[in-house]
């Protein structure tokens, strides 16, 4: 192993070792309330009382997804140590990553590189879902490892080895989260352009070496669709692609928002903050334009930065759901991006670079801690309200005269309430779900929801609502009487169903639905 | 004996490595300030130096009172604990079995075994976890004075010894499996009479003078006959000799709450692999003594406390699991035979032998970590949905037409409900777990405690039977009503002295057979 890692060039020395440990240490500081306090997302309700199977995510094309979780945590969800795994992985990843792109090795290079990346508010996003952070923090190492293998093939005589590992690595990340593509890609750019910009290595020897980097991705990605087509896989929103007729009107949209991007402020990243983000990226990109000796390198030099800029957005290209201002893919493009951009200003010679670099970092580490809390205890406090008013609701059911706790009834929820964007005063442009906006009492999980801190097991979880269900007194008390929670009408229980209502759009929803469903239609 | 006390680089550095990945286990623990259903009024109140005396336990608050003044603190207490048992582990891997920790497969091992799930049980209960933890350390002290007391100052060291003993026994009598264990262990590396005279003294020095103890605090009306304070008599521990040697080697195998097979089979490989090799490597004459003597009295010592222990059922509810299957006695036990096995072969073995331990103990560490996180997050979701259903109950209680502020309730509440199993996910064939899953953080007798604690007012005393003349018709037929179950609203019956909570059908059978012998008594 030790022989194997020294020649890849990845033993790591008494530098590496410490940076590591800093970086650890402050990752896990940003994250230290959540990970005490045990928070999880609207999709892990389930999971954290039972346990993650292989097959949990095949529905949706994630035939690896889990894998991670079988693997270190037995299939649960864990307090304390989801995240802790999840983070050992991001920092194991950034460090790669500052060896791919070859930034100089040094402790306070790599501490800045990796603290500032993995602080980055996008890291929430992986968070905020505890059944896929481990998985989806892993993906990042082996997204990079597999970057650094196919780099390493050109030259070493293990090659078919090498390259059957990246692919494997390429593929176990699609098979996992696939717009991790925008990663493979950002990665990839920022390499070239490293090797064009720094090693002064002509466009045929950059063909030579990174070719290997170009094939194990298309495998990879080859085998993921024939894989998919195995799988037994739901009709999705998130595996609808592009069709190959509408991709050329899309690549000029795809670049609109990979640069729009710059200037949008989403919630925990306001303007402030993206325009010292943005000044960072200036600063990166104009020491690149020095650094280009003439013209003719400065052009490519360029055309690699737009297409490094343009694979952050990659994913929108691709599929049709908007997925643009989404932080969880934006994790995968955008975070690469900032952190290339001070990978540039690291690798500059210049000492104004240097300094410029670690200004931006005095700047920028604690601004991403500080959103990072902010955004926390904005988690935290909705996390409350929100199970504040389920235990009312619980009690509401279970104290009515029609409740039997032995008997199961078929549940259904009207609407929501989410209480996250209570607690936030901050001011943006886009909104971003998962950072802020999405309910724990999501509609789909009221089921389990009822039953997550009730002593009773009585949810049909089998079966929806039935026509039957629908009885003239049900009909009626809709149309008429049903009012949102905090109402006294807000809850219904007869001896089949139970149904509660949230606020007045779920109601209108439902008065739609049951319109359908009344026989007497 | 000072100066030997100095720890060295090697041993500070694995102390904090065994320290640290301990808290990383129990972090969600440490942080959250989660306690068991006897801690609602020590927590209030704090432990007084007396309050162990009514189970015998007369050392049981010394620690706490010595270090914390008798309070059980969020963090500082599982903090400080867990220093103190880690703390043991290293002094008696260093010094007792002496054992030299240099590398980083020497901190692996011990992290390994300071992370072994059987400390689940031993935090369960807040205001003994201190102690509990403590009295390792004390034992392992009083193992260290015992062994010197073999090389110098015979009667000092092995005085002290059996007063370090005295109290960890005085404090928990299972306990002393530690000593125990520690001692056969010894005797298989130092086998000579001489060596092992000041242990034995030590022990029986330690233990003579506590029955004395418990008739007097008995005959002082102290301490009360419980299920955990009563002792076989002298002439049945011949005769339960093999039953507790099964009931070791059964516990070896039998799947329980956060000790799945996988976990079970690591350790069973671990203590197989130890005999073999103590064969293997010793002559004829004493692999027979190792096989006859040894080998039965280390199993002894595992269930020590089952077979000096007289099980008797005290009251409804008691605990239902067999002492045999009890976690908190294995911790005492276990680790300690874990940690020599594992120290033994990786410091005596082949490489190949070396390389498979460390492979088995990281495997198990791995199963440690995981288990243990596990157990805290059936603790917190299991504490977090029981409060839930407390604050509903007393919401219930208060807004009841016939509540009065001013009046103290007698609550009987019957039947309980215990959340943790809900967020825990079986193993195969898994058996008992009592205080590790079962056991509800608010128990039918505490209902004084934990109804008043978040209350702004007291409105509940505790439990006590129900006096013929205050049984009324209407009581009668609540109590009979089958439909008077929680959560219906009718499950709270009140009126001016007592409250009737009725959580579950089965919990309420005791009531309604007391209530029925006194009507027919008063006809």
């Amino acid at each position: 192993m030790k022989k194997l890692l020294h020649s890849l060039s990845l033993y790591p020395d008494k530098t590496d070792i410490t940076a590591l440990a800093i970086s650890f240490c402050i990752i896990n500081f940003a994250f230290l309330f959540h990970s005490l306090n045990f928070m999880w997302g609207n999709h892990d309700v389930a999971f954290v009382k039972n346990e993650l199977l292989l097959s949990s995510g095949l529905f949706e094309g994630r035939f690896t997804q889990f894998i991670p979780y079988r693997l270190l945590a037995m299939g649960q969800i864990l307090p304390v140590l989801n995240n802790f795994i999840g983070f050992a992985f991001l920092t194991l990843g950034l460090w790669l990553l500052a060896k791919y792109w070859q930034i100089p090795a040094s402790r306070l290079n790599y501490v800045l590189f990796i603290s500032f990346f993995a602080t980055q508010p996008y890291t929430l996003s992986w968070i905020y879902f505890a059944f896929i952070t481990i998985s989806c923090l892993l993906w990042v190492l082996l997204a990079v490892l597999g970057l650094y293998l196919s780099e390493q093939a050109a030259a070493n005589k293990r090659r078919k080895t090498l390259c059957t590992i990246a692919v494997l690595c390429f593929y176990t990340t699609l098979g996992g989260y696939p717009p991790v593509i925008n990663a493979f890609f950002v990665c990839f750019g920022a390499r070239l352009t490293i090797a064009y910009l720094f090693e002064n290595k002509p466009l045929k020897q950059l063909w030579q070496i990174y070719r290997y980097t170009l094939l194990n991705i298309f495998i990879a990605a080859l085998l993921f669709k024939l894989t998919l087509r195995f799988v037994p896989v739901n009709d999705v929103y998130n595996l609808e692609t592009e069709p190959l007729k509408n991709l050329p009107a899309k690549f000029i949209a795809a670049l609109a928002i990979a640069f729009r991007q710059f200037f949008v402020s989403v919630p925990f990243m306001e303007q402030g903050y993206k325009i010292l983000l943005a000044a960072m990226g200036f600063c990166a990109i104009a020491g690149a334009f020095i650094t280009a000796r003439n013209w003719k390198k400065r052009i490519l030099t360029a055309l690699l930065l737009t297409g490094t800029i343009w694979a952050t957005a990659l994913t929108t290209f691709l599929v049709i759901p908007p997925t643009e201002y989404v932080s969880r893919i934006d994790f995968y493009g955008f975070a690469f991006l900032y952190a290339f951009f001070l990978a540039l200003l690291l690798k500059y010679k210049a000492n104004i670079s240097h300094s410029l670099a670690l200004g931006f970092m005095l700047l920028l580490i604690p601004a991403n801690i500080i959103n990072n809390y902010r955004a926390q205890k904005v988690w935290q406090q909705g996390y409350d309200a929100e199970f504040q008013i389920l235990n009312r609701v619980v009690e509401r059911i279970e104290n009515h005269p029609d409740f039997n706790p032995h008997r199961k009834y078929r549940f259904y929820q009207a609407g929501d309430i989410a209480l996250r964007p209570n607690y936030y005063k901050g001011t943006y442009q886009v909104d971003d779900v998962f950072l802020l906006s999405l309910p724990y009492l999501a509609i789909w999980q009221g089921a389990n929801l009822l039953e997550f801190y009730s002593p009773f097991e009585y949810i049909d979880h089998s079966s929806p609502l039935l026509p039957s269900d629908i009885t003239p007194e049900v009909y009626r008390y809709f149309m008429e009487k049903a009012r949102p929670f905090p109402h006294p009408e807000a809850v219904y229980v007869n001896k089949d169903i139970i149904i509660v209502v949230y606020n007045q759009a779920g109601l209108n929803d439902f008065r739609e639905k049951i319109r359908t469903l009344y026989p007497q239609n | 004996m000072p100066h030997s006390f100095n720890l060295n680089k090697n041993e500070i550095s694995c102390w904090l490595w065994s320290l640290s990945i301990l808290c990383l286990c129990f972090s969600p623990q440490i942080f959250n300030f989660i306690w068991g259903n006897h801690d609602w009024m020590p927590i209030l109140n704090d432990a007084g130096l007396s309050a162990g005396l009514i189970e015998g336990r007369f050392s049981q608050f010394l620690l706490l009172n010595i270090f914390l003044s008798g309070k059980i603190l969020p963090v500082f207490n599982l903090l400080f604990g867990f220093a103190l048992y880690t703390l043991a582990l290293v002094l008696l891997c260093t010094r007792f079995f002496r054992f030299s920790l240099a590398g980083w497969a020497d901190k692996l091992i011990l992290a390994t075994i300071a992370t072994l799930p059987y400390i689940n049980e031993i935090i369960y209960f807040h205001f003994i976890a201190f102690s509990l933890l403590g009295w390792t350390l004390i034992i392992a002290l009083s193992l260290i004075a015992a062994q010197k007391a073999s090389e110098s100052s015979r009667i000092r060291y092995t005085l002290i010894s059996a007063l370090l003993l005295f109290l960890a026994a005085g404090g928990y009598p299972a306990s002393i499996s530690l000593f125990a264990v520690a001692v056969c262990l010894y005797a298989i590396s130092e086998p000579r009479i001489k060596k092992l005279i000041p242990f034995a003294v030590s022990f029986i020095l330690a233990l003579a003078p506590i029955p004395l103890i418990y008739n007097l605090l008995k005959q002082n009306g102290l301490m009360l006959p419980r299920y955990n304070t009563e002792t076989e008599p002298f002439i049945n521990l011949i005769r339960k000799i093999p039953e507790t040697l099964s009931y070791s080697v059964q516990s070896l195998f039998q799947p329980q709450p956060f000790f799945p097979f996988g976990f079970k089979l690591i350790t069973i490989l671990i203590i197989v692999l130890f005999c073999i090799w103590l064969n293997k490597e010793y002559s004829q004459k004493r692999r027979l003594c190792i096989s006859l003597m040894f080998i039965p009295a280390i199993l002894l010592a595992l269930k020590l406390p089952l077979w000096l222990s007289h099980q008797i059922s005290d009251s409804y509810y008691a605990t239902r699991d067999p002492t045999a299957f009890m976690v908190r006695g294995d911790f005492y036990a276990l680790p300690v035979l874990l940690m020599f096995s594992l120290f033994y072969l990786v410091k005596s073995g082949s490489q190949k032998l070396r390389n498979i331990l460390l492979v088995l103990s990281a495997a198990l560490l791995w199963f440690n970590i995981n288990l243990n996180l596990s157990f805290c997050k059936t603790m917190l979701l299991g504490f977090k949905a029981e409060n839930l259903l407390i604050q509903r109950l007393t919401d219930r209680i208060q807004s009841h037409p016939r509540y009065n502020p001013n009046t103290t309730y007698y609550i009987t509440q019957t039947g309980e409900f215990y959340f943790r199993l809900k967020y825990h996910t079986p193993a195969a064939d898994e058996k008992f777990g009592y205080y590790t899953l079962h056991t509800p953080f608010g128990r039918y007798w505490t209902g004084g405690e934990h109804f008043n604690f978040y209350a702004p007012q007291n409105f509940s005393g505790n439990q006590i039977p129900i006096s013929p003349e205050h049984i009324t018709g209407e009581m009668i037929d609540y109590v009979h009503s089958p439909a008077a179950i929680w959560p219906s609203a009718d499950a709270i019956y009140l009126n001016h002295k007592y409250c009737i909570l009725s959580l579950t059908a089965e919990g309420k059978q005791p009531l309604i057979q007391q209530i029925d012998i006194i009507q027919r008594q008063l006809r």
